[in-house]
Formats: C-alpha cells, sequence, structure tokens
C-alpha cells in the first residue's frame, strides 16, 4: 500500500478494538520515554484456551509494524520467548498468517492475528519446527511436553 | 555451403503445420516469425536431427497471438471468461489438453481449487458482510460508490487500496504475481488482468509481460535462448519434435545454438539424459578433476611449462622443439599413420588400470580413472572448441589480410578459411560430446564399443589434421588441403552422427 497508510490503519484498528475485542485478550499501543504512545509497536496479551494445558495463562506477545504495513504483516514476538514447537528461540512466531510469501492479506485484522496465535498455542504444527527442544518433546514424549506447557502457563498466570 | 542446403527445409514444412496435436503450435498466425537457418551466419553443418525439425525462433511478442488464440478456445469450448481460462491454462501448463482432462473429470473442484470457481459461476455472489459501514477492510477509510472494487468472490475493498496491493503485487513478488489472491484472509479468488486493468492500469503491461513469460516457461514447445541478454524464445511445432533427442535451434538474434530439449549446447551424439548425468558428475569431481587438469603441461622431455593457446593437440615445444601429443603426453611420432602407429589417444584400455585388486579403493581408482579418461578428453575438445571460436572470429581479419596479400583476389578466394574454422567448431563440439556417449555406453557390448572408437578416432585424427592445417601461417597455407580436409572432416563427422543415429548396426 502507498506509504502513509499504515499509521492511519493502525489508529483504526485501535479504535476497532476498543470498540470491541475478545475475551481475556488486551492490546494496545506501547508508550515512548515521552509519554506519548508509539502506533507503531503494540504490546498485547494472549489467553491460553480454557479446557487446554495452557488454560489460565496470559502470554505477552510484541507486535511490530512497519511503514509498509498492511502490505508486510507485523513482526509477532512472544516476550520473554514460549516454550512452543513453533516459537523460534528469539520468540519470533512460526505461523503462516504472519508470513508475507505464505497466507498474510493486507485485509487480516490484528483481532485475526491475535486470535490465530491463541489457536496456535494448542495446536501447534509438527511441519515447521521453530525450536528444537519444544519439537522434540511434542513429537517423542508427550507426557513432558504437556507437564512443560502446564509450567508454562503457571509461570504466565497474571 | 550453398544457398540450395537450406531449400528443403521449406518443402519439408507443410507436415509439421499437420501435426494432430491439439497443443501445436499455430505459426501461420504469426507472419513475423523466421526460420533460424535462413541465417547466412548460421553454422555451417546442423546435426543430423536439427536440419528437419521446423525449429522456429521469434521475439517474445510474436508469441502472444499464439497465447490468445489458446485463450479463446478454451474460453469458449468452457463457456467460461478468459480472465479464468488464463488461471486454468496456466495451472495446467498451457495445455489445453491436460485441463480438459481435469475439468471433465470434476469442474467444480477444479475451479475452486484454482481460485476461479466464482469467477465461472456469477449465479452464486458471496455477498460482504452486512456489518460493515462502508469502510474499506484494508485503510479502514469510508468507501464512495464507484471508488470501490471487488472480484467476483465479493470482498470489497477501496480503488486506492486495490490500486497498491496490485502495485506491490508486481514489485515485490515478480513473475508469481500472477498467482496474488484476494487481499481478505484466506480467499484463493486469484486477482486477473481483468482487476489490473480496472484498478492498476499503470502496470497492466507488466502484469502482461509477467503473464506471457509464464506462457513461455511453462509450454512445452517453447524455450527462452539461452544466450546472455537475448530474449529471443524457439518454438518447436509439435510435441514430437520436443521429444526426440537432438533438436536443434539457432537463435537468429545472437547466433546462440541450444538443445531444444534441455537447452544446453547442441550435444550429439550423447542424449540429453546422458549429458545432465555428465555435467552433475562434473560438477561433483570438478575439484579432483580441476586438480588432475591444470591449464598448463610441462613438456615431457626438458620439463618447461606450455600453456595450449592453439586447438591443435599436435606440441611443439619452443624450448627443445619435442613434438608431443598434448592428451597423452607421448611422443607425436607415434600419433602419425605414416608411421604406421595409430592415433590412440581417444581410447580407453580399462586393461591398463586392471588389477585382481577388488577392494573398495581400488575399485573407486578404477572408477576413477575411468572417469578421468573421458573427462580428460571431453575437457581438452571442449577447450580446443574455444580456441577453434576465437580463431573463426579472428579469421575475419586474417581473410582481410589474405585477401591484400595477393593481386586481384577476391573475398570468396578466402572464404575456404572461414568454412575450414567453422568446421573446425562444430568438429570439436561434437567429439566432446562423443566422450559423454562413450562414457555412458555399455561397457559390456565390446563390438559396439569399438566400432564407435573407430569412427571417434577417425574424426579425431582428421580433426587434428585440419586443425593443424588451418593454424599455419598464411603464406604456408595450402587452400586446396584445406579446402579438402574440411570436406573429409565433415564426412566422417556426419558419419558418426549418422551411425550412432541407426543404432550402430553393421
Amino acid at each position: 500500500m502507498s506509504s502513509g497508510i499504515a499509521r492511519g490503519r493502525l489508529v483504526e484498528e485501535r479504535k476497532a478494538w476498543r470498540r470491541d475485542h475478545p475475551f481475556g485478550f488486551y492490546a494496545r499501543p506501547t508508550s515512548k520515554g515521552d509519554g506519548s504512545s508509539d502506533i507503531m509497536k503494540w504490546e498485547a496479551g494472549i489467553p491460553g484456551k480454557e479446557g487446554t494445558d495452557w488454560e489460565n495463562g496470559v502470554f505477552k506477545v510484541s507486535m511490530e509494524f512497519s511503514e509498509d504495513y498492511p502490505s508486510k504483516p507485523p513482526k509477532c514476538k512472544f516476550v520473554p520467548p514460549l516454550f512452543h514447537p513453533n516459537v523460534y528461540p528469539s520468540g519470533t512466531i512460526c505461523l503462516s498468517i504472519l508470513n508475507e510469501e505464505e497466507g498474510w492479506r493486507p485485509a487480516i485484522t490484528l483481532k485475526q492475528v491475535l486470535i490465530g496465535i491463541q489457536d496456535l498455542l494448542d495446536d501447534p504444527n509438527p511441519n515447521s519446527p521453530a525450536q528444537s527442544e519444544a519439537y522434540q518433546l511434542f513429537i517423542h514424549n508427550k507426557t513432558e511436553y504437556k507437564r512443560r506447557v502446564q509450567a508454562e502457563a503457571r509461570k504466565n498466570t497474571p | 555451403m550453398s544457398d540450395d542446403d537450406y531449400s528443403y527445409e521449406y518443402s519439408e514444412e507443410e507436415d509439421y503445420e499437420i501435426g494432430d496435436d491439439d497443443d501445436d503450435m499455430d505459426w501461420n498466425s504469426s507472419a513475423t516469425c523466421t526460420i533460424a537457418s535462413e541465417n547466412p551466419n548460421a553454422a555451417p553443418t546442423l546435426g543430423l536431427a536439427g536440419v528437419l525439425n521446423g525449429i522456429r525462433i521469434s521475439p517474445a511478442d510474436d508469441l502472444r497471438p499464439e497465447m490468445k488464440r489458446r485463450l479463446k478456445e478454451v474460453t469458449e469450448i468452457l463457456d467460461i471468461p478468459e480472465a479464468a481460462a488464463s488461471v486454468l491454462l496456466r495451472e495446467h501448463k498451457w495445455s489445453k489438453e491436460q485441463l480438459f482432462e481435469v475439468f471433465y473429470a470434476d469442474s467444480e473442484k477444479l475451479l475452486k481449487k484454482c481460485g476461479v470457481s466464482n469467477r465461472c459461476d456469477p449465479k452464486d455472489p458471496m455477498k460482504t458482510d452486512p456489518d460493515d459501514d462502508n469502510c474499506c477492510p484494508i485503510c479502514y477509510d469510508d468507501m464512495e460508490d464507484g471508488q470501490k472494487m471487488s472480484m467476483p468472490c465479493g470482498h470489497e475493498f477501496c480503488m486506492s487500496c486495490w490500486h497498491d496491493f496490485c502495485a506491490n503485487a508486481i514489485e515485490q513478488e515478480g513473475p508469481s504475481c500472477v498467482y496474488v489472491t484476494c487481499p481478505e484472509a484466506t480467499c484463493t479468488e486469484v486477482v486477473t488482468e481483468v482487476e489490473f486493468q480496472k484498478a492498476a492500469p499503470d502496470y497492466l503491461q507488466k502484469f502482461q509481460t509477467y503473464q506471457l513469460r509464464n506462457f513461455v516457461e511453462s509450454n512445452r514447445l517453447t524455450r527462452w535462448c539461452p544466450g546472455k541478454g537475448c530474449d529471443r524464445i524457439a518454438c518447436a511445432p509439435t510435441a514430437s519434435a520436443m521429444e526426440q533427442d537432438g533438436n536443434v535451434a539457432n537463435c537468429d538474434s545472437c547466433y546462440t545454438s541450444f538443445c531444444m530439449v534441455c537447452g544446453e549446447e547442441p550435444h550429439a551424439p550423447s542424449e540429453c539424459k546422458d549429458l545432465a548425468k555428465w555435467n552433475e558428475k562434473c560438477r561433483n569431481e570438478s575439484e579432483t578433476a580441476n586438480w588432475i587438469l591444470a591449464n598448463t603441461k610441462s613438456c615431457p622431455k626438458c620439463a618447461s611449462r606450455i600453456e595450449k593457446n592453439q586447438g591443435c593437440n599436435h606440441i611443439t615445444c619452443q624450448r627443445c622443439k619435442h613434438e608431443f601429443c598434448w592428451i597423452c603426453s607421448g611422443d607425436w611420432a607415434s600419433h602419425g599413420a605414416n608411421t604406421g602407429g595409430y592415433y590412440k589417444c581417444n581410447r580407453y584400455d580399462p586393461k591398463s588400470t586392471e588389477t585382481n585388486d577388488n577392494s573398495a579403493a581400488a575399485k573407486a581408482k578404477r572408477e576413477l580413472d575411468r572417469y578421468l579418461h573421458y573427462y580428460k578428453r571431453y575437457h581438452a575438445h571442449s577447450e580446443a572448441q574455444k580456441f577453434a571460436k576465437k580463431q573463426l572470429k579472428e579469421t575475419e581479419s586474417r581473410m582481410v589480410m589474405l585477401q591484400e596479400s595477393s593481386d586481384n583476389s577476391k573475398w570468396t578466394d578466402v572464404e575456404f578459411l572461414k568454412t575450414a574454422n567453422e568446421q573446425l567448431v562444430e568438429c570439436r563440439k561434437v567429439l566432446k560430446y562423443t566422450y559423454v556417449y562413450a562414457y555412458y555406453m555399455n561397457p559390456n557390448d565390446t563390438l559396439q564399443k569399438e566400432r564407435f572408437e573407430y569412427h571417434q578416432e577417425m574424426l579425431e585424427k582428421f580433426t587434428e589434421n585440419l586443425s593443424e592445417q588451418s593454424e599455419k601461417p598464411l603464406d604456408k597455407m595450402d587452400r586446396t588441403d584445406v579446402v579438402n580436409q574440411t570436406r573429409v572432416v565433415d564426412r566422417f563427422m556426419k558419419n558418426i552422427l549418422k551411425y550412432v543415429d541407426e543404432g550402430m548396426e553393421g
């Protein structure tokens, strides 16, 4: 998209989010040192779904938008990095809708992105492993994997 | 080489238009096509199979009518919009037959899979979300009536966002912009020429060029000229013409010759698959081979370093005047027929390395020796071919000199030298590939192997003779001798190709 629509779109995303957002989530622009907010850099919280091992945890995600947004997807990272087969050791999330070459479309909303990440939590994609530890346990030792996920959820309970 | 040699191509032409394969190229619709070998500068001796193949060279734009013709046909037969037809054809390598087969098996599934189901079935237009307060889902600005657009899937966006989306597709995706789908999440509707025309007419031409490129690249009957920076396209008349090995195309713009099937330099007598295996092998073994094949050699007598700067394998050391063969480093005296010896350098004699040692290491060593035997000779002819090409370029200036050196001489009086040089390039090329061929020959068929090596040896011998003759200083050159040698070597080259072509019987 032409330069300049990134900020306008994010302002509208902010409005839309405040009007209505899914239960248990939060998302807001970060604040700069001087007290003003940085519309290009957001922080968000994603709750684990009820009835899964991720339940009760709220996982913090940082979202960085470039001037090319929404032509290009935001860069989303778990902060701190999360124990999950599709999360890189840096915390970066490997998800098709966040990949420009794969499923990213300009019409995907912030809400859709966050719900997409929530879905990924309990439904990892074994075809694109991003960290060795969680991937190996997920494939070879489901019991230990489950235990580690529950620990991760406890650690992130607000 | 007279003009008569080419004339039969035209008389044969009718036959090529008859092919009943529906995906054949319809050349009558394109008047500007030219036949490659009309080019007087084309190599004088085309591979045997290359003479009658009817391959044409055209500028890329000449293929547009052919692409349109195919689109129109599919549009009419399947009763779908042209934009959908182009998506469907693209997914089936632009083969109507392939497309029809899948279409008639399960058209609904196919249209869905290719992202054109809404486009082909407008009775079921998707309604946009009634909650939307008419704001563009990309920029969140209000959309005025007439300032928005949707594809048949029904997802509306403002014109400005559509334009930027199309521009982004061209600039970021390049050739794969033809696969771009709707900006809406998970929607598989494919963006086509129609949308570019409406929303981004400034990018329409680029989109069409990428579409044409896709047509050329996925079409079985077309191939880009591999010449550096050349944008011509070679087109075969029928699928069967492409299936035969050794279909040679000659570009009329950059004069590159290439195999229509694999895009490599024409490689008779070896087959495409053998050449591919060979090239792969040479890439893998290149370090070993390079180590063994330094570009210089020591004189076997006085050990001074010698760099080969001409194509002939008959080397005379500048320092001690020792004459030897570049290939085997043996005394040249043992190579001439007049000494009773034979030119043995083309032969791989397993006995020379055979031992009773059957360990894996010994086997590997024998296999490496065998490969190096062929690679060395392949490489030597390859280098000699480069020299011959360089010589061909130099010959024109030499021709001028020769013409000026005697009175009343004409341009045609010295043309023999150019013909000889062209013949040498061709012979080196064929000789190079005879070693690829020989490497992959059945080692147990000794009779065939011997026969082949005999032909190879003859061709090699006469090529070396001609090479030597034509590299002589101008004043020592015997014109009649060069002309005769050229003729003889041409005959031997054709013989070996014909011999292989006929399955080496008798």
